[in-house]
């Protein structure tokens, strides 16, 4: 299966944004051509293949807005649809300000290192290597492999054409003990499937699963933290949609002066601390526009550990008469000349943190976070990992990582946990981060 | 065994009809292959087998929905959508296989067959069962649908913004409650479903669900109070909105009012009177859970390590009162799964889930490898159009007794009745669970006595249902079920109901919680 071809999408979009009894139209084209194979416990499910397609349009008419979602997406369903959403406007309040829909005729398509050309995904052999492997260190599997051909599309009857073709694989897999108690994670976002890189990924997860045995619990308090890269990721992602000039005029992010102003232009973090984001980065590719339909530049959030600059949407843009700062789409960060086992080495006592399960933002004023930590939690003492610990309650912010950072190792891709969000990040050492008990999570 | 070429004959206008109706399919084919329409569908089916599969199936789905809500009186979200799309199952050399397409982009028939049985050879070659089609429809042209007065898609916006209005207006006009929401959720699902024994199945579904909640604010006690509807999402049409609504608007008022000047309950056990509103929810969120087959199985891998039920345990471990019986209904009055076909093309078959308070067992598809000693429930449903039928919950209702809610109240001395729907909170393993029930009052002397706030009940899983110990009657029971579920688990993917009369609860420990302002 190969993901749709450009052309089919224009004339799905054209029918959208020549639709003549609205005002203005903005439409937003995402299709996926895929097929996923699950396993659970040696047990691998029905690969299921399937191709879609789906819009999300916006119309103005007058001073009032419609929204509608359809996949139905020949012109008369196209049609059809739009004559709900202006029906729909009818009953909607009158906006005040009207910021018109993107105008300028674009063409972006990133020369994206995503570009697979396979059009299936015959993971069987694979899957059975995994399992062979997994059965040998008497461990259960669970988890899935799927590929992916997708675009994003966006068109506006003002004129502009987006267009991002992406194709990547993704694997998932949670391993866990026979007795349940012990689980590792492993979980990959790829160009191309490389069976070798999977394995090797697995066989590290595989490793924590085995190496978390008899856990020992450890009081609530500050600890000293080796921070894996993906570990640093989910506790990054939250702090990142806090750079944003409507959050910090709502009250809703940590770079929130007292006096309502922002730290733009302030030292906030360390000196070690630089973030930046390129979606046309070849090692971390990613979207070259938002969903709004703005291009997304280059950009330096922190340098040096000075905030550069903050998100500014089209709606405060328009506002303000600047132009609009899009949102990053991937995150780099510089990291440092520590290898993993001199991030370790150095603690006499502290913790090494793999990876967290449901982080939330429980204070946005201080991006302060809770969550627990999961699929491998160990002990360092005397710079060696010592024991397995029992997973407990992080509470802590992202805020104090970047101030209090110690020492950072070489960048590595990684993402979010379960959502593909490119990241270019190191491990990290922090001293006296805050946990509270144990979670009971395993 | 290639499909019959049923369609040619006297049923082929009939479903051809079904199919494309103008004003509202309108399926007019941009596409450079032939469009989707029932010979489409049979051409699917027929390819399947011609290309060796055993057996194949395939199901069109059309979907609507409508969201609107309006907060005190201005419109605050009003979205559409519409989505269509076709997934074909194949079975071949001791594999299901699976593939799905929408309807904008359908491709050539022959391609969605390969691509289904090509997943089946990935499958097959790892590991086979055998092909059961027990029970499957096998000929002939068959429908059904949710009975309807009036199909809420075609009322107007107007109206429907009108409807919300008169809730909201009504309740905003009550100095101390400054604010109200109204929503309101439609859905409209049209199916087509073929197998190669055969058969045509035809259903429509509508599920319309109504609600608001009102927030009250006490300005001197520094209180706000929230109180929703009660009355859960229907299988029914536009008709819901004028079944006392109103009524149900001045009693929600009514109760918050009566909540803002209430005083916290004391800490400690009481006898609960469990009203139905509140009674489903518990038995959905914390018991329910309990029988997914992926948890049940130890395949879930998100929660491995701590299931509470085990295979062995299904008709042997008792987990509630005897008097705890669950029986499964797939024609239940309203139910969201109630239904003439599932979507694998079975007719509803009704079983005893959990017989006094012991599980007998659990809901299982075509593809879940369940060992032969455990007894499923045959009845499987898909999320969405492009997903295969999965394992799927049927509507399910309690067994009632013979007290009225009254009844149960007078037998209580010292007790409190609750009701209305309030946040589970459950530990990971789903055992032990915390609920904020929306009303609280107390129980003296078998009478009803005032209201009280901050009531949370705080227990096992395991030792609240073994605490049920009186059943209200069938005539009080109430159908609820939840539009959206979401909790996590494939199962609970498709909305399904659940009938429960009020009940009574002996020695529950209540806690208070803190004041929120």
């Amino acid at each position: 299966m190969n993901g749709l071809d450009r052309s089919r999408i224009e004339g799905a979009l054209a029918a959208a944004v020549q639709y003549s009894s609205a005002d203005e139209v903005f439409a937003v084209l995402s299709s996926t051509t895929g097929e996923t194979t699950r396993i659970a416990d040696g047990i691998v499910a029905s690969p299921h293949a399937a191709t879609e397609a789906g819009m999300q349009i916006t119309l103005r008419k007058g001073n009032r807005y419609g929204s509608i979602h359809t996949n139905e997406l020949q012109p008369d369903g196209v049609r059809r649809a739009m004559d709900i959403a202006v029906a729909q406007s009818a009953i909607m309040p009158e906006v005040e300000q009207i910021v018109p829909f993107p105008s300028s005729i674009e063409f972006v398509e990133a020369a994206s290192t995503h570009a697979s050309s396979r059009t299936s995904l015959d993971g069987s052999e694979l899957l059975k290597r995994l399992s062979e492997r997994v059965e040998s260190a008497a461990i259960r599997l669970t988890g899935s492999l799927a590929l992916s051909h997708n675009t994003l599309s966006i068109a506006s009857s003002n004129g502009l054409f987006l267009h991002h073709p992406s194709s990547f694989v993704h694997t998932q897999f949670r391993l866990y003990s026979n007795d349940g108690w012990s689980t590792g994670y492993s979980e990959r976002f790829d160009d191309a499937l490389s069976e070798e890189e999977v394995i090797a990924s697995l066989d590290g997860a595989v490793q924590k699963c085995r190496a978390w045995r008899d856990p020992v619990e450890i009081q609530p308090g500050r600890h000293t933290v080796v921070l894996e890269p993906r570990a640093l990721a989910d506790m990054l992602k939250p702090m990142m949609e806090q750079f944003s000039s409507r959050a910090v005029e709502e009250g809703r992010s940590f770079l929130r002066k007292l006096d309502g102003s922002n730290f733009v232009g302030s030292r906030l973090f360390d000196e070690q601390i630089t973030l930046r984001s390129d979606p046309r980065n070849k090692d971390c590719a990613s979207l070259p526009f938002t969903m709004d339909g703005t291009p997304v530049p280059s950009a330096t959030w922190v340098q040096g550990g000075v905030i550069e600059q903050l998100v500014l949407d089209r709606y405060e843009s328009a506002a303000s008469g600047g132009l609009p700062v899009p949102p990053p789409t991937n995150l780099i960060m510089e990291g440092g000349a520590s290898t993993m086992e001199e991030l370790v080495s150095s603690i006499d006592r502290g913790l090494l943190v793999t990876g967290f399960s449901g982080l939330q933002v429980i204070d946005p004023s201080n991006c302060l976070l809770t969550g627990s930590t999961r699929d491998g939690l160990f002990l360092i003492e005397e710079g060696r990992i010592s024991k397995a610990v029992r997973n407990i309650i992080l509470r802590e912010t992202p805020v104090y990582l970047m101030k209090e950072v110690e020492a950072l190792g070489a960048v590595e891709r990684t993402s979010t946990t379960g959502s593909f969000f490119p990241m270019l990040l190191p491990a990290m050492r922090v001293k006296d981060v805050l946990f509270g008990g144990s979670s009971g999570m395993i | 065994m290639r499909r019959r070429t049923f369609l040619q004959t006297t049923a082929a206008a009939g479903t051809a009809a079904l199919l494309l109706p103008g004003p509202t399919r309108g399926r007019t084919s941009t596409t450079e292959e032939q469009g989707v329409d029932s010979t489409w569908l049979e051409d699917a089916v027929n390819s399947a087998i011609d290309q060796g599969a055993e057996y194949a199936e395939i199901l069109f789905r059309e979907d609507a929905t409508e969201t609107l809500q309006l907060r005190k009186d201005r419109m605050y979200q009003a979205s559409d959508g519409f989505h269509s799309g076709m997934t074909m199952r194949v079975f071949r050399n001791g594999a299901w296989g699976s593939a799905s397409v929408s309807e904008w982009n359908p491709g050539n028939p022959s391609a969605l067959a390969a691509s289904a049985l090509r997943s089946s050879r990935i499958i097959g070659g790892i590991r086979r069962q055998e092909l059961d089609l027990s029970n499957r429809v096998s000929d002939g042209k068959h429908e059904w649908s949710t009975p309807i007065n009036r199909d809420p898609f075609a009322v107007s916006f107007e109206e429907k913004h009108d409807f919300l209005l008169s809730l909201t207006e009504k309740a905003t006009k009550i100095q101390q409650i400054p604010f109200a929401v109204a929503n309101l959720f439609l859905v409209r699902r049209r199916s087509e479903f073929i197998n190669s024994l055969g058969a045509g199945v035809h259903q429509t579904f509508h599920y319309t669900y109504p609600n608001f909640a009102v927030t009250a604010f006490h300005q001197k006690k520094r209180r706000m109070d929230s109180r929703s509807s009660e009355r859960e999402a229907q299988a029914a049409g536009w008709e819901v909105t004028g079944e006392s609504f109103d009524s149900a608007l001045e009693t929600a008022m009514q109760e918050v009012l009566q909540l803002q000047t209430a005083e916290a309950v004391t800490e400690q056990r009481y006898d609960l009177v469990v009203h139905p509103t509140l009674l489903w929810d518990l038995l959905f969120t914390t018991l329910l859970p309990h029988l997914d087959p992926s948890r049940l199985l130890g395949l879930d891998g998100a929660r491995p390590g701590d299931r509470w039920l085990k295979p062995e345990d299904l008709g042997h471990k008792r987990i509630g009162s005897p008097l705890l019986n669950l029986r499964t209904n797939s024609s239940l009055a309203r139910g969201l799964a109630s239904c003439g076909w599932d979507d694998s093309g079975r007719a509803a078959t009704d079983v005893q889930l959990l017989r006094d308070g012991i599980p007998q067992m659990i809901p299982a598809s075509d593809t879940l490898p369940i060992p032969g000693t455990i007894s499923t429930i045959p009845f499987s449903r898909s999320a969405q159009w492009n997903a295969p039928a999965d394992a799927a919950m049927p509507n399910i209702v309690m067994d009632s007794g013979e007290q009225s809610l009254a009844g149960l109240v007078s037998s209580v001395d010292t007790g409190l009745l609750v009701k209305g729907r309030g946040t589970v909170v459950l530990n990971p393993a789903k055992t032990l669970f915390r609920v904020r029930p929306q009303m609280a009052w107390m129980i003296r002397g078998g009478k009803i006595a005032e209201v009280v706030r901050g009531v949370e009940i705080e227990t096992s899983v395991e030792q609240f249902w073994n605490a049920l110990d009186v059943l209200g009657g069938s005539n009080e029971a109430v159908t609820s079920g939840d539009l959206f579920p979401s909790r996590a688990l494939p199962i609970w993917s498709v909305p399904f109901s659940i009938s429960a009369p009020p009940a009574l609860f002996r020695d529950i420990p209540i806690y208070s919680a803190k004041e929120s302002s």
